[in-house]
């Protein structure tokens, strides 16, 4: 509640900065507003309000608002300081009717920069590392968002507190990062239509069906356990002539849940294990495409193995995005197209858990209108098993710094699959973002 | 008689076909050299500018903000170039970094979203996709060279009172260009194209038409500061307007590397900016 009260002053803050901001902006508009604001000790850079109505397609509402905003200072050539604050409401009634605000800091530290090659910050920060879009096996350096688990995968990461130095050489550049203490995913309420457990149907995410899972799940009490512990990650990137490459080594607990029973006691505990994550990324340029790959070694991926007492364990996971961008017709649309793989190494384990899945996800988008209108239209479609996703919208871009949206979110797949786990969830959406 | 002046036309015939091919390439390489006058026509070694794009005739007029810079390499034809918006809000932070390279066809580019919070390649390879919806496409805003085209003087010709060399060039492979030609009428003092019509496949008439709005002199350099590009089709205009520039400033080269293009206070840049 004190975090709530903290980071809601902190955005009035933040909101009054911006209408500050805004006046001169109108008195200063001929200079070019942006560069005049640079000027002052503390200057607004960049917030935005969505609202985003939606409605299921078997009735009832998921509602969704979303405010934010972004401070900086320049105390001098070496130091500055960043502030950022959001506030998200939600409102759904899909089943049994939940809603909830919360507020949290998006970026709160200080950076120091030692001429052109270093650079530290300590503090509150969002680090993504990674080349693919929507599913990326290398960006686990910040905190997850499963709130909305359908929102662009930028949207799906909070920050996290961190030491970080970045070496920028001639020809590489050097990330090194430090977590003094861990902070579990930002996850939806309990009796949210977003939760990955559901206690009306007995259904967890990524689980089959089963009468003995749906008792537990209907009757059984649901903990987390976001024991503490540091973590580290490095990564040795070089943007090159014609290509880019990457190499990480990360070591942290993975911050979203993994819900492991305990029968005696009936209560999942939502387990946060230590993991040692390699790394590797590439993009390059060919003509018109541009290819982009990722891949990531897993020591520990926790799974439940299928025995009398469900026990929990964690085995090494092969994760592998590759895809490429393309331009038809070299004209105004976008389509980009990934196939996502990931394995267990199950060692002879018998696991309820899916040992391997395959899938191709992307979108594709166009332009028109003199830039007014933009289509988009995301998916996934699981080839080794039905499990879709898909999600089309038109936006209405016509307004300086507005945004109006409809859209749709279509679920659909086996009962063990994501897809099939929301396939009660279709909705259509409008969506107004106002960029301030 | 009549034999007589049969006999001297048809002389004049075979003259005039011996001697036309070597005319043709006279043309050829008078336009050839023209072409080469424009491409490499001096201009200061890097450039620095503020500029105002003003998307106009489709419902409401659109206006963005940017800062572009741009930096000569030591080998002729080797330039970086980073553009950076800073408004409207929507777009402003989002930065698009280009690295060309003498005698190559190959890029390297990359754009930066703020809410992604990572950079991102990007084929340098578009010819045909508009520039943030403008009416430039992106093989408008990039220098072509001569090579790619073949060129031929077609004379002289008044633009705005003032006599211009008018220039057609042709891609010598269509599949290098969107368009199928181009027309420029090229100022015989600066070497500066005043206006371009452009031509696309199967049409008779131009389809665009690009239009000096203001050159001005920057130390010892002319310099376009103003020019409107017109979707002669759409009846759509675009024009970008510097609004302030300054040259040879010694632009530092880490101002066109990863570390300037990701960083989103954008330390490096306001120390070169107009």
């Amino acid at each position: 509640m004190a975090t709530l009260t903290a980071a809601s002053g902190l955005l009035c803050l933040l909101l009054a900065f911006s209408a500050d901001v805004a006046a001169r902006d109108a008195t200063q508009a001929d200079k070019g507003s942006m560069v005049e604001a640079a000027d002052a000790p503390w200057h607004w850079r960049r917030g935005k309000l969505r609202l985003v109505p939606g409605w299921f397609n078997e009735g009832g509402g998921t509602h969704f608002a979303h405010l934010d905003g972004v401070v900086e200072t320049e105390f001098n050539e070496a130091w500055r300081g960043e502030l950022a604050a959001r506030l998200d409401v939600w409102r759904d009634n899909a089943a049994i009717g939940s809603g909830e605000q919360k507020a949290d800091i998006d970026a709160l530290f200080l950076q120091w920069r030692g001429g052109e090659r270093h650079r530290a910050t300590l503090g509150y920060q969002i680090v993504r590392w990674g080349k693919t879009d929507e599913i990326s096996p290398v960006d686990r350096v910040a905190r997850e968002d499963w709130s909305r688990p359908f929102e662009d995968l930028a949207d799906r990461r909070r920050a996290l507190p961190m030491l970080r130095y970045e070496h920028f050489g001639k020809d590489y550049n050097l990330d090194l990062l430090w977590r003094p203490w861990f902070k579990e995913a930002e996850m939806p309420r309990l009796d949210s239509a977003w939760s990955p457990i559901d206690q009306r149907r007995g259904r967890l995410l990524g689980f089959a069906p089963d009468p003995a899972m749906a008792f537990l799940v209907s009757n059984g009490r649901f903990v987390d356990d976001p024991d503490g512990g540091a973590g580290w990650g490095a990564r040795l990137s070089t943007n090159g002539r014609g290509y880019d490459w990457a190499l990480s080594a990360q070591r942290w607990r993975r911050s979203a849940p993994y819900y492991a029973v305990d029968l005696p006691s009936l209560t999942f505990h939502g387990r946060h294990p230590f993991s040692l994550v390699l790394g590797g990324e590439f993009a390059a340029s060919l003509g018109p495409l541009t290819t982009r790959a990722e891949f990531a070694y897993i020591a520990d991926e926790p799974v439940t193995i299928n025995n009398a007492t469900l026990d929990y364990t964690t085995i090494p996971a092969y994760e592998a995005v590759a895809g490429l961008d393309w331009w038809p017709g070299d004209k105004d649309t976008l389509v980009v197209m990934q196939l996502a793989w990931r394995q267990l190494d199950k060692g002879g384990l018998n696991i309820l858990d899916h040992s391997h899945s395959l899938a191709l996800t992307g979108s594709v988008r166009s332009e028109w209108g003199h830039g007014n209108w933009q289509s988009r239209l995301r998916y996934s479609i699981g080839l080794d098993r039905r499990d879709n996703y898909f999600n089309p919208s038109i936006t209405w871009t016509g307004w300086e710094a507005q945004q109006l949206s409809l859209g749709g979110h279509w679920f659909s797949g086996k009962d063990s699959t994501p897809g099939g786990y929301y396939k009660d969830n279709d909705f259509i959406y409008l969506e107004w973002r106002h960029d301030l | 008689m009549k034999n007589r002046l049969t006999h001297g036309l048809l002389a004049q015939v075979l003259l005039l076909l011996t001697l036309a091919p070597a005319l043709v390439a006279e043309a050829s390489q008078d336009g050839l050299d023209l072409a080469n006058k424009i491409h490499y026509r001096p201009r200061p070694n890097d450039q620095v500018s503020f500029s105002v794009m003003t998307l106009s005739g489709s419902g409401m007029g659109r206006t963005r903000e940017l800062f572009q810079y741009r930096l000569d390499g030591t080998r002729r034809g080797d330039t970086a170039t980073l553009i950076r918006f800073v408004s409207p809000r929507d777009i402003a932070g989002t930065g698009l970094l280009t690295n060309d390279f003498a005698g190559s066809d190959d890029s390297d580019q990359w754009v930066y979203l703020p809410a992604a919070g990572r950079e991102r390649r990007i084929s340098s390879d578009r010819k045909g996709g508009r520039f943030l919806g403008s009416d430039f496409y992106f093989e408008d805003l990039r220098d072509r060279d001569p090579r790619k085209d073949t060129h031929r003087i077609l004379g002289q010709a008044e633009l705005d009172g003032k006599k211009m060399w008018q220039l057609e060039s042709t891609p010598l492979d269509p599949e290098n260009s969107v368009y199928s030609k181009r027309i420029g009428w090229i100022d015989p003092v600066t070497y500066t194209p005043m206006r371009l019509d452009y031509y696309e496949r199967g049409q008779a008439t131009p389809v665009k038409r690009w239009l000096v709005g203001k050159i001005e002199l920057l130390g010892k350099f002319w310099v376009v500061t103003d020019r409107t590009m017109t979707d002669l089709q759409a009846g759509t205009s675009t024009r970008l307007q510097d609004v302030r520039t300054l040259a040879d400033q010694s632009v530092d080269a880490n101002l066109f590397t990863r570390k300037a293009l990701i960083d989103r206070a954008q330390l490096l840049e306001k120390k070169w900016q107009p």
